[in-house]
């Protein structure tokens, strides 16, 4: 069985894998990405409450993504295991508060607070699906870059692409701790009370040596302060349409119920 | 506890970026008077340590549960609020994107809620003062110091975890996406952060005491000589404290008021087992959801779940939109279901160029 | 092109980790530094890189290793650290790569070609996209010392170059360090890896310098080498696959 240290560790590596593919998300501009992930779930979470059928049209932006990247839909989900439950507690609540009917399916009235609750649920999975695709279509480094080009402070940029890469160093190093912990205290289902302190202080003791030696190599390569970044590709013709195309959608989405819309043209 | 995208109203969550943008601002100026490059790698690696030491679990004794720690306080008390600040929005980012803790939008509310109060709040309110102050220090240097991490440890994390709890409710009844009333959802949300503040700020204060044993010089404070502001009296110290007990009182008078009926309060026994798993407690042994278990059985007695009225007027509803509405939203899940089964269609073609 | 004047140097006053040594390599010579576990190895090559302060002489190419010159002398060195996790800090190895030559002024261009030339100097051109955390140990090291050439230093300073390396690793470590014409100087336990990459040892213990000599006459004297806590290279002391 693995510890918690090494399932963190290897659903890094997944997500790393992820982003390494090379699909027609892949290739889009990392900035682009960044600005329809945050305009999708900002439109997304801004429904109204009762409009669920008006937000059901969002749900065409991850599905889109989901297959051009061809990025399998369950590693997705087991992502949702982490902050659902708290969206789904909230949630549930709706419909016992809110009983007043919205309208009528079948013989049944459906009531406002069941409508709040499925539209709530929908935001959490829908936002969840949108920043998982941009990680998952995007390396690191490039999105350090799409940072940057939001002005985002240097400082904050350089802090987040190296603690990246000591995330996993360290991840590993707990890994092995925790596991020779266990060896040694067969049966215990975490740390000890009388370990609460040295476990993690060892290894704080021993990171604060690695961090001393890391700016020894950094000094010694002439570091002065700056960081370079790799430059990726130009902003394209397609990407850009791939931006204004989605990033219309949402707010036409948000201003107009397209479900409804569609619907009158039918009946 | 992270807040989700789901529950931020776009206007809490731009605003709370806005107060955190201001924190970082602050913090990346003060920062800039001593040596940032000298820090830099520091604070990436104790980031980094924090994050993985969040994976750890500590048995609590006696309860046969365990709690894990989120870091703040003791980033704060090795880096300094400034730098322990800027490494904990790196952290709640790498959260949010890589292992869907939180999410983008309200990533700006889960700085103001973790690191704000933890950093800030915790740093100058409580950990300073208390280290600086001269409380114990009838027992000698070291063992003074040492009382003094631990009560400060504790106060700490109690205190900052009940602010950034207070906050998460809110944020959620501003955003008006829950129809639970404001004092109930305190109610349930306080306590349990009483208990995650406790194990925190032990485990924080066990840490700490460790690290002061073996290598006192990396943290803030423990040398009274060093501090510009000198030493203070006991008596700043127990205003210090007042202030906390001030702080965690406040949260369960309210308790007490928002419990009018214990309806909601029964009721809030789903919500804490799954809540309590967002917050990295391991609620199955945490007595919550035995709890639980125990008033669903007669909730569902008590509450119906179905409208108070059962068949409604059709002239108050509007059943012509109602159609068109659940007619065109049928269309949208077909061209998303089409969308997929042409994507199966590329994907197996991908698969087959592979091959 | 190195030079040691009675150097001294402690952490704490009671106990000396280097008590006057005096050395001087002349360019293009291949040193060895061994000796028993902190006998201060490790000190001299950090000394050396201005990393920590010391009383007596150090120069590097003539100048001497204070504060105003540690940009050109670390321009000339390149040292490769004992653990790669901690020299490779950038997400892949060619950002790793370019840190150096960029800091140092270069173009994007040079650097770039600085990259690619040092790649396929140490047939290593496949790592060039790898992400550094997705490495193997051996990979990782190879990978360091890809990112120290890229700088073009003068003098290469290595710190247990083979420590978990494989055999195979190991042997083409040992065959990409014989082939580079720099001056070098090599700390590590692993004998007979000196053996076949130095031509002059410097034997330490207790803070002192013990021995100096060429490197086939000073590891085959057994006695010296055992009185200073080590023990003859295998492939010296009749080990029947030995050269």
């Amino acid at each position: 069985m693995m510890n918690q240290a090494s399932e963190a560790w290897s659903e890094f590596k997944a997500m790393d894998e992820l982003a390494g593919q090379a699909s027609v998300i892949h290739r889009l501009h990392p900035l682009v990405k960044l600005l329809v992930t945050i305009v999708y779930i900002a439109a997304a979470v801004s429904f109204p409450k009762y409009n669920l059928s008006g937000l059901l049209v969002m749900v065409l932006y991850p599905v889109f993504v989901f297959q051009a990247s061809l990025i399998p839909i369950r590693t997705c989900f087991r992502k949702m295991r982490v902050v659902l439950p708290l969206v789904c507690a909230v949630g549930l609540f709706n419909p016992f508060f809110d009983r007043a009917p919205l309208f009528m399916l079948g013989g049944l009235a459906v009531s406002g607070g069941v409508v709040s609750m499925l539209s709530l649920m929908m935001k959490g999975i829908f936002s969840l699906m949108a920043s998982f695709l941009l990680i998952a279509t995007t390396p690191i480094e490039s999105l350090c870059q799409a940072l940057r080009q939001m002005h985002v402070p240097k400082i904050l940029v350089t802090l987040l692409l190296l603690t990246y890469r000591y995330i996993s160093v360290l991840l590993e190093e707990l890994s092995v701790m925790l596991d020779a912990y266990h060896l040694r205290a067969p049966g215990q289902k975490g740390i000890h009370v009388s370990a609460w302190g040295a476990f993690l202080g060892q290894l704080l003791l021993r990171s604060m040596d690695r961090a001393s030696a890391l700016y020894e190599s950094m000094q010694l390569r002439g570091w002065s302060g700056a960081f370079y970044y790799v430059r990726g590709g130009r902003l394209t013709v397609t990407s850009l349409l791939y931006g204004v195309f989605w990033i219309a959608l949402f707010l036409l989405a948000r201003l107009v119920n397209l479900s409804q819309l569609l619907g009158t043209l039918l009946v | 506890m992270h807040m989700a995208d789901a529950l931020l109203a776009p206007a809490v969550a731009a605003t709370m970026y806005a107060a955190s943008a201001v924190a970082t601002g602050v913090s990346i100026r003060e920062l800039r008077k001593d040596e940032t490059p000298q820090k830099l790698p520091t604070m990436a690696v104790m980031a980094a340590l924090v994050f993985a030491g969040q994976m750890i679990n500590y048995a609590i004794p006696g309860t046969g549960s365990s709690g894990h720690l989120c870091g703040g306080m003791m980033l704060t008390a090795v880096l300094g609020p400034f730098a322990g600040f800027l490494s904990m929005i790196v952290i709640l980012a790498i959260q949010a994107l890589f292992f869907a803790d939180g999410g983008l939008l309200a990533l700006g509310a889960n700085i103001w809620n973790m690191s704000f109060y933890g950093c800030f709040a915790g740093y100058f309110l409580i950990y300073r003062p208390i280290l600086r102050g001269g409380l114990f220090s009838g027992r000698g240097r070291r063992a003074a110091v040492r009382l003094r991490i631990i009560l400060a440890s504790v106060l700490g994390c109690v205190a900052t975890l009940q602010l950034g709890a207070f906050s998460v409710v809110l944020e959620t009844a501003l955003s008006g996406v829950t129809e639970l009333p404001f004092g109930a959802f305190v109610a349930v949300m306080q306590p349990i952060h009483l208990a995650i503040g406790l194990v925190e700020g032990l485990v924080t204060a066990a840490v700490l005491v460790f690290i002061y044993e073996s290598r006192p010089e990396l943290l803030m404070d423990v040398d009274p000589d060093a501090g510009a502001a000198g030493r203070r009296s006991a008596a700043s110290t127990l205003v210090v404290l007042a202030v906390v007990v001030a702080v965690v009182g406040g949260g369960f008078s309210l308790l007490a008021s928002g419990n009018p009926d214990g309806l909601e309060w029964s009721m809030f026994g789903n919500a804490e087992s799954g809540y309590s798993a967002n917050m990295g407690l391991d609620e199955a042994r945490f007595g919550v959801e035995s709890s639980a278990a125990d008033t669903v059985a007669a909730l569902q007695e008590k509450v119906s779940f179905l409208p108070d009225y059962a068949f409604a007027n059709d002239a108050e509803n509007p059943v012509g939109t109602t159609v068109s509405g659940l007619l065109g939203s049928a269309l949208v899940a077909g061209a998303a279901l089409l969308i997929a089964f042409a994507g199966g269609f590329f994907r197996k073609k991908a698969g087959a160029q592979k091959s | 092109m190195l030079e040691f004047e009675h150097v001294f140097f402690s952490y704490e006053k009671e106990q000396p980790i280097l008590t006057d040594v005096s050395f001087k390599i002349a360019p293009g010579e291949q040193l060895g530094l061994i000796g028993a576990n902190g006998t201060g190895k490790s000190t001299i090559l950090k000394i050396l890189l201005g990393l920590l302060p010391c009383t007596g002489g150090v120069r590097v190419g003539g100048l001497p290793v204070e504060k105003a010159c540690l940009p050109q002398i670390r321009r000339k060195l390149g040292y490769v650290l004992q653990d790669s996790d901690n020299q490779m800090f950038m997400p892949t190895v060619y950002e790793d790569m370019i840190f150096a030559p960029l800091n140092y002024g270069l173009s994007r261009t040079e650097a770039d070609a600085r990259v690619d030339e040092t790649l396929q100097q140490l047939a290593l051109t496949h790592l060039k996209r790898r992400h550094n955390h997705k490495m193997s140990g051996g990979e990782k090291r190879m990978a360091a010392i890809a990112t120290i050439l890229a700088l073009r230093p003068e003098a290469l300073l290595m710190d247990e170059p083979s420590i978990a390396l494989d055999p195979c690793n190991r042997r083409r470590l040992i065959h990409i360090l014989r082939a580079l014409p720099l001056t070098k100087i090599i700390a590590s336990h692993d004998l007979d890896l000196i053996l076949e990459t130095c031509d002059r040892v410097l034997l330490l213990s207790g803070g002192r310098i013990a021995a100096d000599g060429p490197a086939s006459e000073l590891l085959r004297d057994r006695a010296l080498l055992e009185a200073h806590r080590l023990e003859l290279p295998l492939c010296l002391s009749g080990c029947p696959e030995g050269r």
